[in-house]
């Protein structure tokens, strides 16, 4: 059994290693058990073609459905995904007819019986879409989420940024790390722990938390061991 | 009662957004003298074009406004980077998609006075904390970034809510404006209750009750409509 924080690493990993958005979506849906996956990056300026970049593990006959049947004006997932701020359970869509009826022919196709999306914005507002679907039903799918929802919102923004690359050949840096990042960073790496840290530098232990979360999501590491070896590395801290 | 309203409701509560930039103007334009953008009545910024969730405090009819809070994911664009850039050069510049900055917290005390006379006005602002705290614990969202005049660090108090100070500026209004980090946690959620009195005022997904059930229930794919779904949890 493959312990929580290890699924994120080797997720983590995945992403790193991998250039094909659409192999990382067939990787991630297997390293986590799930149905499918998709990766939806919302229209760019940039992109003149106007070209839809969607990926997804879906089966073909899916997605020649959904292309035929126009669903994309109908699919409540990508109708409010662009518009909603928060990560939602597909539960709590607003299901009209017209979608009820998309949702009745999916569910011919085997997409999943249950869904969760995390919409993604970043420093120059672009927004993406990840979805991700299981065959759990309820009580297992609360709990699976429950262990795994912050997994999949760390892994939509890191799949975002390898989109960007795919798409644009480069993206924007990440936001430096500030003064209370390094000095967090820099105490772990003198081996103290949130509490002894906070006590060092007069916060809470749940604020050095905050700040070390920053620090590893900004240098995008999976662990805290990680972001410090190479914060030492770019020679932000000292070994 | 207090529930969030993201994009996909912002035209069903039109008129109450509509309240909220108007009070937004009232309190930081004509009140606490801050510098921000204002046209006519009401008081919008670039960050209300993101698509950000606002928490709001209503009526139980969802036609009088009470108080509002907007928020937005430290992942995109965020207020607090822009405005705290020149005093604290990074140090509230977090990144990460569990850590939110919630801006432009509000109450309307006229309105307040009116409609809930049993509140009382010190009261009103804890009451958009606790909320707020619940808000965040319901979302999955584990820090949040604000900004507030000195005096607030009382009603933060009051509220129990734990807040660290991080960064203070000059020059955007007539006093300094502080920016603080407000844990969210079980534990520090309980411990407002404990404080307050006051339990489970947010709401899930209120913005989108509706008197009828929806037709046909709420959930098709593979599995039964659960318990739960988006209208139960409204009533």
């Amino acid at each position: 059994m493959v312990n929580k924080r290890d699924l994120l690493e080797a997720a983590y990993g995945i992403v790193d290693s991998t250039d094909d958005v659409q192999s990382i979506l067939d990787q991630i849906r297997d390293l986590y058990g799930l149905h499918h996956c998709v990766f939806h990056l919302g229209q760019t300026k940039v992109d003149a073609l106007d070209r839809p970049y969607v990926k997804t593990t879906y089966p073909d006959t899916w997605i020649s459905r959904y292309l035929l049947k126009g669903y994309v004006n109908v699919d409540p997932v990508a109708r409010e995904g662009f518009l909603r701020m928060l990560p939602f359970d597909w539960r709590d869509l607003e299901i009209d007819e017209t979608a009820m009826e998309m949702m009745m022919d999916a569910a011919q196709y085997d997409i999943g019986a249950n869904g969760y999306s995390v919409p993604v914005i970043d420093r120059s507002a672009r927004r993406s879409l990840f979805s991700v679907t299981s065959q759990l039903t309820d009580t297992a799918w609360d709990e699976f989420l429950a262990a795994h929802a912050g997994d999949f919102q760390e892994i939509a923004h890191r799949i975002h940024r390898k989109a960007l690359a795919d798409l644009h050949g480069d993206i924007d840096p990440m936001p430096p790390l500030g003064p209370r990042e390094i000095e967090c960073l820099m105490w772990t790496a003198r081996g103290k722990d949130y509490a002894a840290i906070a006590e060092i530098l007069g916060l809470s232990g749940h604020t050095v938390r905050g700040y070390l979360k920053s620090a590893r999501f900004k240098l995008e590491c999976a662990t805290l061991a990680q972001a410090v070896a190479k914060a030492v590395s770019l020679k932000i801290i000292s070994g | 009662m207090f529930f969030l309203v993201q994009a996909t409701d912002y035209n069903k509560h039109r008129t109450l957004l509509d309240q909220m930039f108007r009070l937004r103007k009232r309190v930081f334009f004509d009140e606490l003298g801050w510098d921000v953008p204002v046209d006519g009545d009401v008081e919008r910024d670039g960050y209300d074009d993101l698509k950000p969730a606002y928490l709001l405090w209503t009526d139980e009819d969802q036609t009088t406004l009470y108080g509002s809070l907007r928020l937005l994911p430290t992942t995109g664009p965020t207020l607090l980077n822009d405005v705290f850039r020149s005093t604290y050069p990074t140090d509230i510049d977090l990144c990460h998609p569990v850590i939110w900055e919630g801006t432009r917290m509000c109450v309307d005390t006229d309105e307040i006075a009116h409609g809930l006379p049993d509140v009382a006005p010190q009261d009103a602002m804890a009451m958009m904390l606790v909320a707020l705290g619940e808000c965040a614990l319901e979302h999955g969202i584990h820090t949040l970034v604000s900004n507030y005049e000195p005096h607030m660090k009382r009603i933060y108090n009051r509220a129990g809510a734990p807040l660290i100070e991080i960064g203070k500026a000059d020059g955007y209004g007539r006093r300094p404006v502080c920016c603080g980090l407000f844990e969210v946690s079980r534990t520090t959620i309980d411990g407002m209750r404990d404080k307050t009195g006051m339990a489970q005022l947010y709401v899930k997904n209120s913005a989108r009750r509706s008197r009828q059930p929806v037709k046909g229930g709420a959930w098709m794919i593979g599995s039964p409509a659960p318990a739960g779904t988006a209208w139960t949890n409204a009533i």
